[in-house]
């Protein structure tokens, strides 16, 4: 496993988001740490925030409205919020990549995809065009388009969606980075391209090395990834721990409901759907104690008080909740 | 790699391009100026001295001016902006327009000039000097030797003989040719093609000419032909009139008697002289005639392009025949090389060119006058005795105005005798005499004409609706024409002798019941809407039961109801032809005007036998009599209020000397004269 | 790509030839009698000798008739003193475009004279125009919301606003009444004379480019000189135009995820936005600027009134003013035929920027 120190120490991380309708609040305080040859996974809802800390940690925030209030995120021993520009800008494809949810919008139309992955290999490796253009080729090959070297010179438009999500894929590897930071990739495919692409990353993963932090709102498919996950709520992690501890003992009233939440694989198939009642807070005008409070069923008057604290529930699991003894998976 | 710079950093080197240029002011080939000198010319026994002068010139009283410190960038070019540049034709025989005047009588010479500002006195131009026979009808011409055409051809009598023949035989009802008509062939005869059908039929109409009976072509050719000989041995031109014709020297000395080449004008596709293919030529239109662009004159200018729409450029012949001046005090050769007529629509415009030195002269709307007073620096007041000008030099402002002058054109109120009233006729009111109206013989009375004419108030019009800029004029013609007397007779503005008249009118009728009846004029017309207010207004301040009545009416519908005699009063216009009181006596007292006033017959009679009289006199002097009798009677008579006519302004730089004014070019100089520093 | 290209070059001959239908139907809603100034310079008043023409050159006849002959001529036989003449009159595609009233010579002249002015103006315009569009909005853009937007902003709006016969005015007062540096007109008097001579060979009818053909730098120099005030006033006020529409084009582009991605890939601003966000923001521009150089193709009439520039917009109004037909349907017709061509051009560059455009 990892070495003393780790790959990347997220600490405190906090951003806000100043709107005409108010500041919204949407990473809070969240740390966390990943070690090399880690796979993450990043839960919640949409808009919990957890692809907001994402862009944070690539300081993609667009700043202003947004802002990068506090915290630290200590990569390979330095903190890279307070990095210029420039050195952040050779941390970014090259040592931290990250690729996004929909392969469509994601990818320039009018430019060529074989561009697209030779642009960071000529800034990053400093290859020169021939060169790139091979390993370009090389890459699209491993990641499983076929008739890589003809494809090289076609147009987003012109590869399906699956293949488009590969070619993300090789752009993000392309300059073999440390971490891979995967926003919602499958979100936007269909479930059997889904199992493809979470094969080839699990393939990759193994044969590069390579960290993995994989965002995603779908608890199942982190299940088939992650070795460890975090569950965020509100801007906030509120559960974290080994993938399996947290599906056989979450200790979160939301985790408990995101895993009821889950069509049972092979479960009664008759079973009604179940669903967190409530909506997610308004990061804007968040109150104080527990986001979750309002909807929870094991609410206490302090839930509304006093937020929470992620606390140990078990090895390497914590969870914040002043409620987690009592929580059980239903 | 600097893709995306490139645009910007190329649009910009440009533009600093185009700045660096512009600081580069281009140098002009140098040109030496050429300068006239003293000549002295012996002439039959005379020795006359002309000397160049660079004063401004006027030519009675002749003050002196100091132009001196005004210096133009360009003193070789002279640079004329006008509102714009569309001439139809330069084709002498043509041409009808004062825009193609402008050039045609630089360009061509004709066999008579007009002697300096002199609008009534002859002097010879192409012709030496002329005979006239005692019956009036034969003009004997000696035509001048030496005298070269721009490519160099000789002029001969015979050319003479051509230019006005071919200009006869091209005919066209829209042409100057009819001026040429009437006194060759007879009053009444407006078209060649007259001559082969006296019907008329034939008029413009050049397919129907050509088909006509080829003996009456032959025949009707040939009355050209004997009408204008030409005899190249003996060096003269004979002309036989149907009729002595006093405005026949005046014709001449007009645009369209310029004098062509015949070889060169046959050369590029014009009549070829023989009477039996003429009515192939006939018709020919202002666009179509061949020399329409082409100009092969022998005057002190040659044209050297002209871009319609833009412009046109002259430039200087320097082999002008001309060794006497036309007038004392004026120069015999063109001292500006080049003369450019540019035609700018935008007053602004004009006016930075102005400004910037670059026009010399501009036209000016008058709207727009005290935008360029305050540059003017010298101030020059047309006198009407003197025919020149009283120049005054107020300060070192760069222009001169050149202010006062008449126009050639006059605005009149006219009186209907015995209205048309049938099917109805809403302007007489009840059409009755019983205070609501008016009968249809209302102004066969003469006491209401006069009354008419003294309740104008002529100064508050020529003060309001003209801006002050005009001069009330005596009688039916206009100021600066033979017959013309400054003194003449005329109303004045007077409320009590306007009151007299009205109780006279009509056996006191009048005064007992007032009257009411409908004033009119055409819609947008400020000018005469304002004539009718100021009749209006006196009317009512003298008692309410005078009540004029304002209708503006559509043009067309305008125009009709007056051609059919209908108004009872009636705001109309008109511009000359040509400057001769012929021009002005015919329409207004037995032609178009008299016409539509529907003069009774007596009247009518004795204005005839006068105008006529005035017609065929040549000689000047009598021929002034007639007139100043014809002006009397039209006083006396009061057929109408003879209104004022216009004065013209015309701003020029400084550094321009040269000019004087004729009514008959207006302000299309005799560029030769014009001297620029 | 090609087969694309190919394709949009084959459409033209139809898009032509519809114009040509348009204009014609236009021409036929016009009376025989009004229709006659396209064969004959001088329309005769004479009753009689109009209906000679009408009859010559078959004016009454049915509509297709027409258009064939209106399209290719007409012949005409004449005979004159047992002389029989046969000649070919008219067709526009042999060029004749009937004789214009208002400007005193055949309208085909007057568009050879007045085409080359219009279209050295456009190319001298162009680059500042567009270029310097373009390079504002994407400042308004990239700087949004900062002060430089606001002055780019501003900047557009006011030129937008001014009225441009006040804006031209006013600079010739500025630079021209009082200095002389920037006169009015096309060349000045000398420089004319020069080319009107046989001397000066006029190869493009293009005064700037001629002169250089010629080696005569000065009047290269003149020429530009009477550019500079046009240009400035032409590109101030459609700057705003193309610059609006690339500042809120640039915006949108540069919210796209795609930009996220180059981002993330750790290429420079600059580099992300003119490589990803550039090409992909242009778009409209492209077809805005096919728009501009037709319009500024086509005469843009009160530059040319202020500053007497003889350009093609003048004429055209005149002409429309003074209620020539004939002329203002061949400038119609010319117009058209430059608005399908540049379509076409835009098409073009349309796919050569946006490769999914290609596929229909």
């Amino acid at each position: 496993m990892a070495g003393t120190q780790h790959l990347l120490e997220v600490k405190n991380l906090t951003t806000r988001f100043h709107t005409e309708d108010g500041v919204v609040h949407a990473v809070n305080d969240v740390s966390y740490t990943l070690n090399e040859g880690d796979t993450l996974g990043v839960v919640g809802e949409s808009g919990c925030g957890k692809s907001v800390h994402a862009l944070s940690i690539m300081r993609l925030i667009q700043i202003p409205p947004g802002e990068i209030a506090g915290g630290e995120v200590i990569f390979r021993g330095r903190d890279l919020l307070k990095l210029s520009d420039d050195d952040m800008r050779k941390v970014r494809g090259a040592e931290i990549a990250m690729i996004f949810q929909d392969p469509m919008t994601s990818l320039n139309p009018v430019k060529t995809v074989g561009f697209q992955i030779m642009e960071a290999l000529m800034l990053h490796k400093g290859m020169d065009k021939a060169s790139a253009r091979e390993r370009t080729v090389e890459l699209l090959t491993l990641v499983g388009i076929p008739e890589a070297a003809q494809r090289v010179d076609d147009y987003p438009h012109q590869f399906s969606g699956g293949m488009r999500q590969r070619a993300m894929i090789a752009m993000g590897l392309s300059c073999d980075p440390s971490i891979l930071i995967a926003d919602e990739p499958t979100t936007a495919l269909d479930v059997t391209i889904q199992a493809q692409i979470i094969d080839l990353v699990k393939r990759l993963q193994h044969k590069f090395g390579m960290t993995v932090i994989w965002i995603t709102h779908d608890l199942g498919v982190v299940a088939g990834l992650a070795r460890r996950v975090n569950v965020m709520y509100a801007g906030r992690i509120i559960e974290s721990g080994p993938v399996k501890e947290i599906y056989a003992n979450p200790h979160h009233p939301y985790t408990v409901g995101l895993l009821g939440s889950l069509p049972s694989h092979g479960g009664r198939t008759s079973a009604r759907l179940f669903s967190i009642p409530g909506e997610p807070p308004d990061l804007v005008g968040l109150p104080p104690g527990c986001a979750f409070a309002p909807r929870c069923q094991y609410q206490t008057p302090r839930c509304f008080k006093e937020t929470p604290s992620l606390e140990e529930v078990g090895l390497g699991h914590t969870a914040a909740c002043w409620e987690k003894d009592k929580v059980r998976r239903v | 790699m600097f893709k995306k710079l490139l645009w910007p950093v190329a649009g910009l080197l440009i533009i600093a391009g185009m700045v660096l240029a512009a600081c580069t002011t281009p140098t002009p080939e140098v040109i030496k100026v050429v300068e006239t000198v003293e000549k002295i010319v012996e002439k039959e026994g005379e020795t006359i001295t002309v000397i160049e002068t660079k004063e401004v010139v006027v030519t009675a009283t002749p003050e002196p001016v100091k132009p001196v410190e005004f210096k133009s960038a360009d003193p070789n070019t002279m640079v004329f902006v006008s509102i714009g540049e569309n001439i139809d034709t330069l084709d002498p025989a043509w041409n009808y327009e004062s825009d193609g005047d402008a050039v045609i009588l630089n360009v061509y010479d004709q066999l008579v000039t007009y002697k300096g500002a002199s609008a009534t006195e002859f002097v010879p131009a192409l012709a030496t000097d002329w005979t006239v026979s005692d019956d009036g009808k034969t003009y004997t011409f000696n035509i001048r030797k030496g005298v070269k055409f721009h490519n160099g051809a000789d002029l001969t009598p015979e050319d003479v003989a051509y230019s006005l023949r071919r200009g006869l035989l091209q005919g066209g009802t829209n042409s100057p040719q009819w001026l040429f008509t009437e006194p060759f062939f007879g009053i009444g005869i407006y078209d060649v093609a007259e001559l082969v059908d006296p019907e008329g039929t034939l008029d413009d109409d050049p397919e129907a000419l050509k088909a006509a009976d080829p003996a009456k072509l032959a025949e009707a050719c040939q009355k050209v032909v004997d009408a204008i000989q030409y005899d190249d041995a003996a060096g003269t031109v004979t002309m036989k009139l149907a009729t002595p014709w006093g405005p026949f020297l005046a014709t001449l000395a007009q645009s369209w008697g310029s004098i062509l080449d015949k070889d060169w004008a046959i050369e590029n596709g014009t009549w070829d002289g023989d009477c039996a293919t003429w009515q192939n030529y006939y018709g020919v239109t202002s666009e179509t005639s061949p020399i329409r662009d082409k100009v092969n004159g022998t005057g002190p200018y040659m044209l050297e392009s002209w871009t319609p729409g833009e412009e046109k450029v002259l430039v200087m012949n320097p082999n002008w025949w001309r060794t006497e001046p036309v007038d004392v005090g004026l120069p015999t050769k063109p001292s500006i090389e080049r003369i450019v007529l540019k035609g700018v629509s935008e007053w602004g415009t004009r006016f930075a060119m102005l400004q910037a030195g670059d026009a010399d002269i501009v036209s000016v709307p008058r709207g727009n006058i005290s935008q360029v007073d305050p540059l003017v620096g010298e101030w020059c007041e047309y006198n009407l005795e003197t025919a020149g000008f009283d120049c005054e030099v107020k300060s070192d402002q760069p222009l001169r105005l050149f202010k006062g002058a008449p126009d050639v054109s006059r605005t009149d109120v006219f009186f209907t005798f015995d209205l048309n009233v049938e099917g109805g006729n809403p302007y007489v009111g009840s059409g009755q005499l019983d205070g609501n109206g008016i009968p249809a013989d209302f102004f066969n009375d003469i006491h209401i004409r006069k009354a008419f004419n003294y309740c104008f108030d002529f100064d508050s019009y020529i003060r309001e609706a003209l801006a002050g800029e005009a001069v009330q004029v005596s009688g039916p013609l206009i100021p600066g024409m033979i017959g013309y007397d400054v003194n003449g007779p005329k109303y004045a503005f007077d409320m009590d002798k306007c009151k007299e008249e009205l109780q006279l009118a009509w056996d006191g009728q009048v005064w007992e019941k007032g009257f009411r009846l409908q004033i009119a004029y055409n819609t947008g017309n400020v000018t005469r809407q304002t004539i009718a207010q100021i009749l209006q207004n006196n009317f009512a301040s003298i008692d309410g039961k005078f009540r004029l009545e304002i209708i503006a009416l559509p043009w067309p519908t305008y125009l009709a109801e007056f051609r059919n005699s209908r108004l009872p009063v009636a705001v109309s216009g008109w511009i000359e032809d040509l400057h001769d009181p012929h021009n002005w006596a015919q329409p207004f007292l037995i032609g178009t005007y008299a016409g539509r006033q529907n003069l009774p017959q007596e009247m009518w009679d004795m204005f005839n036998e006068m105008v006529m009289a005035g017609v065929a006199e040549t000689d000047e002097a009598k021929r002034a009599e007639i007139y100043k009798q014809i002006t009397q009677v039209d006083y006396e008579n009061a057929i109408a209020i003879r209104g004022a006519v216009v004065t013209t302004r015309s701003y020029w730089q400084r550094w321009m000397g040269g000019y004087y004014y004729n009514p008959i070019y207006g302000w299309d100089s005799r560029y030769y004269t014009l001297t620029k520093q | 790509m090609i087969n694309y290209i190919i394709r949009r070059l084959i459409m033209v001959p139809f898009l032509l030839f519809g114009v040509t239908v348009l204009i014609f139907l236009m021409l036929m809603a016009l009376t025989p009698v009004e229709r006659t100034a396209l064969y004959v310079r001088d329309v005769p008043r004479n009753e009689r000798v109009l209906q000679g023409i009408i009859k010559k050159y078959g004016l009454d006849k049915p509509w297709y008739v027409q258009y064939w002959r209106w399209l290719f001529g007409t012949t005409v036989t004449t005979t004159e003193n047992g002389v029989t003449t046969v000649e070919h009159v008219g067709g526009i595609l042999r060029g004749d475009l009937g004789y214009s009233r208002t400007a005193s010579q055949p309208v085909a002249e007057l568009l050879a004279r007045r085409f080359p002015a219009s279209l050295e103006l456009t190319l001298y315009s162009v680059v500042p125009v567009i270029a310097g569009g373009i390079l504002l909005g994407v400042i308004g853009a990239v700087k949004h919301n900062k002060l430089a937007d606001h002055i780019v902003r501003i900047f557009g709006i006011v030129g937008w606003s001014f009225p441009d016969f006040v804006f031209g005015l006013l600079l010739l007062m500025a630079f021209y009444a009082g200095t002389g540096w920037f006169p009015p007109g096309r060349v000045s008097d000398w420089a004319n004379k020069i080319i009107m001579s046989p001397e000066f060979r006029n190869y493009t009818s293009l005064i700037t480019i001629d002169a250089l053909l010629n080696l005569r730098i000065d009047i290269f120099l003149d020429a530009l000189r009477h550019m500079v005030l046009p240009v400035i006033t032409l590109a101030y006020l459609w700057w705003a135009l193309t610059l609006r529409v690339t500042r809120s084009s640039m915006l949108e582009t540069l919210r796209q995820d795609y930009i996220t991605t180059a981002r993330a890939k750790g290429l420079s601003e600059r580099t992300v936005i003119r490589q990803h966000a550039l090409p992909n923001a242009l778009m409209p521009v492209v077809t805005l600027g096919g728009g501009t150089v037709v319009g500024l193709l086509s005469g843009v009439v009160i530059i040319e009134t202020v500053y007497n520039y003889p350009g093609m917009g003048a004429a055209a109004a005149r002409a429309a003013s003074q209620l020539d037909v004939v002329t203002v349907l061949a400038f119609v017709l010319f117009n058209g035929l430059i608005l399908v061509l540049a379509n076409v051009v835009v098409d073009i560059l349309y796919a050569y920027i946006d490769p999914r455009v290609r596929l229909d």
